[in-house]
């Protein structure tokens, strides 16, 4: 699965593409939604690690525009629960990830996104 | 025969309550145990006399090392801390495993639960029937720590490890000798391999709940169910990672990718395992720079780290015969995997097996090639945590830190 958690980790990296390489754009995304357990205190921990524009124009991407532009002040539970919707149960099973800068594609199928590159393409 | 109960350095009194209660004693002493030595911890007081139920009681609420009192154990009761598993599964004590339930996202129940066929699991409000139902000739006999993470299931059966030289480009040459036969004979780890290892285990215990990771060189994702709610399986066999992605019964994260590039933020995990990959790798430049890309994967400030890669070194229970011409330089050799549908079918796998040493060196010369200072007291740097070589495999944890 991509979910947006790991959409939110991944960069492009093919040679040369060092900035402006993230986030990846989605395009034909095909979303299945599934429910997962709510983990507050991990959600928490994670904030600081999180690209929020990233986030938000991802989820947008896929139709999502529960989450507001700007973290809120107060990380209460409702909050908690949408970003924890947006991050966890929403997941790309098919489509394809745009690099922003160097158009590269990747592709996912079945749930697997394929970083590979060509060997000629690594950095 | 006596009977050893650890609740470690945590509180846990409902395992003391329950083991001192008559019901238990009776049970014990049904199966003929007759001594009962309890460490308590934190319990704040334990009121139980010297002898009860015909078995004879102590109590301990700390000791510097339990080493002795599992030696002289007939049978063992504790919470299901890494370490105390580990030691009394390597002394080969029967042990039966009561996880503290109070404790954290209770990962001491997925331990205990993974290493299940070794040990027995039980709770305290059900200790007593376990108890009475009890008999360690039903548990498996812990395995010796064998090298090769995805070996063939008999290696006494299996043809012998070859000498090989790398002598293509190094990525056709993985391809042809690594990648396209995990692709090839991936069906067969789907059934088979499941059993976690337990040094590894141990290590990902610690690693704090929220924290996020990467298993690079994930395979059939075998450890991606015993640590923290997200840790993503990364892999370049398409057919392992079919496998990975419901490792342990549950949707798992995997990304197909190449260990020697970095698709990720730089810096965005706490922490990263390299378990029994980098060896696959066909020269030193690109096993330094998968140790690079680790470096890379993890904080700056306190990214954590741990590899482990095939030895020159076996273990003397290591039923493998290897030639080893260059002990200081490593050995490039095949390792044989027979297909157990047709036994004529040999799929040969590349792996570098690291001298004594070697693995040390390359950590160290990658770091630096980075930039990093390596050991501590500097603004920037990495640690080495821990080293050493254990049952025909060199491990070694790393921490980076930035002050």
């Amino acid at each position: 699965m991509v979910r947006l958690i790991t959409h939110n980790l991944l960069a492009c990296h093919a040679k040369g593409c060092t900035s402006n390489n993230f986030p990846l754009k989605f395009q034909d995304a095909q979303i299945a939604l599934r429910e997962s357990e709510f983990n507050p205190d991990f959600l928490r921990a994670f904030m600081p690690k999180l690209e929020w524009p990233a986030l938000i124009s991802s989820a947008r991407e896929l139709g999502d525009t529960s989450l507001p532009e700007q973290i809120p002040e107060m990380l209460d539970d409702d909050f908690l629960k949408t970003l924890h919707h947006v991050l966890f149960e929403i997941e790309v099973e098919e489509g394809i990830m745009i690099c922003p800068n160097c158009s590269h594609n990747y592709a996912i199928s079945n749930g697997i996104p394929n970083m590979l590159l060509a060997e000629h393409e690594i950095a | 025969m006596l009977v050893f109960v650890t609740v470690g350095t945590f509180q846990f009194d409902a395992l003391v309550d329950a083991v001192l209660d008559p019901a238990l004693l009776k049970a014990l002493r049904n199966k003929g145990y007759t001594r009962l030595v309890v460490q308590y911890g934190l319990y704040k007081e334990p009121n139980a006399p010297t002898e009860r139920e015909g078995v004879q009681i102590e109590l301990w609420p700390a000791k510097p090392s339990l080493s002795a009192d599992f030696e002289r154990a007939d049978l063992v009761i504790g919470h299901a801390g890494a370490g105390t598993i580990l030691e009394v599964l390597r002394l080969g004590k029967p042990l039966i495993v009561v996880p503290n339930p109070t404790l954290l996202h209770n990962h001491q129940t997925e331990l205990a639960n993974a290493l299940g066929e070794y040990l027995s699991t039980s709770s305290v409000a059900d200790l007593v029937a376990t108890v009475d139902a009890f008999d360690a000739a039903n548990l498996t006999k812990f395995p010796a720590f064998d090298g090769t993470l995805l070996d063939s299931p008999s290696p006494s059966m299996a043809p012998a490890v070859t000498m090989t030289s790398v002598d293509a480009s190094p990525d056709v040459y993985e391809q042809d000798n690594v990648h396209s036969v995990y692709d090839e004979i991936a069906s067969h780890f789907s059934q088979t391999r499941y059993k976690p290892w337990p040094i590894i285990a141990a290590f990902l215990q610690s690693i704090h709940p929220t924290w996020i990771g990467l298993d690079s060189g994930t395979g059939n994702g075998k450890y991606l169910p015993l640590c923290c709610p997200w840790t993503i399986g990364l892999d370049r066999s398409r057919n392992l990672l079919e496998i990975a992605r419901t490792a342990g019964g549950a949707v798992r994260e995997v990304v197909q990718g190449d260990v020697l590039d970095n698709s990720w933020r730089t810096g965005v995990f706490d922490y990263a395992i390299s378990i029994a990959t980098i060896h696959h790798l066909a020269t030193p430049e690109r096993r330094r720079r998968a140790i690079q890309q680790l470096l890379n994967a993890v904080s700056p400030h306190h990214g954590r780290v741990l590899i482990y890669v095939w030895a020159t070194r076996q273990d003397e229970q290591s039923k493998r015969s290897v030639p080893i011409t260059d002990a200081s330089n490593g050995q490039d050799v095949f390792v044989p995997w027979v297909s157990q549908k047709d036994q004529t079918r040999v799929f040969n796998r590349y792996y570098h097996m690291f001298a004594d040493g070697e693995l040390d060196a390359l950590v160290v010369s990658a770091a630096q090639e980075m930039g990093l200072h390596v050991g501590a007291g500097a603004s920037e740097g990495v640690e080495i945590v821990q080293q050493g070589w254990e049952r025909s495999n060199h491990f070694v944890e790393l921490r980076r830190y930035k002050r």
